[in-house]
């Protein structure tokens, strides 16, 4: 018991150290190994790189949703203007930075939860029959380049809309 | 010169000399005090984020699980002939796990809570992926060891009421070093990432990560002037994380990288907004080399006192 324990911990470790020096990269991503790689890893993330913050984190991306009702009214929503996505608290507020890092990763994910926030946001507001949901990624200089006088690198990369019922024409 | 015979003997000792169970007894308690703090905290959002109807739909959430995932759709469709609605379920569920959490906080029959509590976990992070971030990943982690160590034997009902014994064993020692192990690989892989990027080494990265919108949480615009306030932050974080495995075990270094690693990780949740994720970042250090760090200011503290005596 007391050999299949230590050899147990021995491999455990073993593994995420080759992992965190990507001694198996081609492994996990495709070949034989990745289903049960990946399974383990989803039990105790011993298959997992710990390069957080590591290298590009400079780059910053915003949501912006236009609910259009009924009377005309259109309601912007941004994540650039304390939206937070109505989070009661800032700790759920920053799981909206996963959500943009993954939505922004795949174009076929964007498109499905485009039309997933749209739908919640027509529930919130029942008099809408128009989504707007825009995304953009923001880039902020270098401290040289912002003392010179470079701007903030915005660039809007998804732009989609959800019509639901449009007002008939007068 | 050290022999193999030497260092076979230190290494058998460093991994299997019984050790005070009293470290592990700590982790279970921070960590299970931490999801149960972070679960309140998620509390009035839980059905945003969780149910069928959130931000992302049961639909959408459920296609992005793999075969082994264990999504709350997946378990509401079980249990939906008791007439349950979903939502009924997600606060249901959302109470199944603060119970389990307190059970394995008070250490009453914790092999059983720890179990149920990383199951949990495990359906939270299938449920919604798209929301997880750093924070749940080291959660996961750690209730994974919550649930394999023998974390019951300090500071446990457990312990009070005869069920398991609070004797040192090889057990706890392993465990404990396989904590302490993780720990140094994580903070150097980290490290040492940061290091292959120039930006790292100029302060760049650091100034964007503190005036981009997604973190900022003060006007630091400002440290574009004084380029080096930037630059000694970025050289702090990629010294006191990549050399972490050498800190960490020199104990004259150890209470002032704890120390560094601390104010690092205070630093992340004040200016950068992620105080959940610096919280457990800390909690996993204290709980892997806290007891270490306390015994050596101890130590000091009674050298210190001798030394006074003496003259």
């Amino acid at each position: 018991m007391k050999k299949l324990v230590y050899t147990l911990a021995f491999i455990h470790l073993t593994l995420i150290g080759v992992v965190i020096f990507h001694g198996l990269d081609k492994v996990v991503h495709g070949g034989i190994m990745e289903k049960p790689l990946s399974f383990l890893s989803s039990l105790n993330y011993s298959v997992w790189q710990y390069g957080f913050f590591s290298p590009d984190v400079g780059k910053s991306t915003e949501v912006e949703i236009n609910v259009y009702e009924d009377e005309g009214n259109v309601v912007q929503y941004s994540t650039l203007e304390d939206f937070e996505f109505f989070t009661a608290n800032s700790e759920s507020a920053n799981r909206f930075y996963g959500f943009k890092v993954h939505t922004a990763a795949d174009s076929v994910f964007q498109d499905l939860c485009a039309r997933s926030a749209a739908v919640r946001l027509m529930n919130i507001h029942q008099q809408s029959w128009r989504i707007n949901y825009i995304m953009r990624s923001i880039r902020y200089p270098t401290m040289k380049g912002y003392l010179n006088g470079d701007t903030i690198s915005v660039v809007e990369f998804y732009n989609t809309d959800f019509e639901l019922n449009p007002p008939e024409e007068e | 010169m050290i022999t193999y015979q030497q260092f076979r003997e230190k290494a058998v000792t460093f991994f299997s000399e019984p050790h005070d169970p009293a470290p592990l007894g700590i982790f279970r308690i921070l960590i299970s005090g931490f999801a149960i703090v972070q679960a309140a905290f998620w509390y009035p959002d839980w059905l945003a984020f969780f149910g069928q109807t959130g931000w992302i739909q049961w639909e959408i959430s459920h296609a992005l699980n793999q075969d082994w995932n264990l999504h709350l759709s997946v378990i509401y469709n079980w249990i939906s002939f008791t007439g349950i609605t979903p939502d009924q379920l997600v606060k249901g569920f959302f109470w199944f796990y603060i119970i389990a959490a307190t059970g394995l906080l008070a250490g009453w029959l914790t092999r059983v809570f720890a179990i149920i509590t990383w199951l949990c976990h495990f359906i939270m992070m299938s449920t919604s992926p798209t929301f997880m971030y750093g924070v749940d990943i080291f959660l996961q982690i750690a209730l994974f060891y919550v649930m394999v160590m023998p974390v019951a034997k300090a500071f446990s009902l457990d312990l009070r009421q005869g069920r398991v014994s609070g004797e040192p064993t090889w057990g706890v020692t392993l465990s404990l070093r396989v904590l302490q192990i993780h720990m140094c690989m994580a903070y150097l892989s980290a490290g040492y990432e940061k290091m292959l990027a120039v930006e790292w080494w100029d302060g760049n990265v650091l100034w964007r990560s503190l005036v981009q919108p997604d973190f900022r949480q003060f006007d630091l615009t400002w440290l574009a002037r004084y380029p080096w306030i930037a630059m000694s932050l970025s050289w702090f974080t990629m010294i006191v994380e990549t050399f972490y495995f050498v800190g960490m075990w020199v104990p004259r270094l150890r209470v002032f990288w704890l120390a560094g690693i601390i104010s690092l990780h205070l630093g992340i949740g004040l200016f950068l907004g992620l105080k959940f994720f610096g919280l457990i970042m800390i909690l996993m250090s204290v709980s892997a080399f806290g007891y270490d760090a306390w015994r050596d200011i101890k130590r000091q503290k009674s050298l210190n006192k001798n030394l006074i005596s003496g003259s």
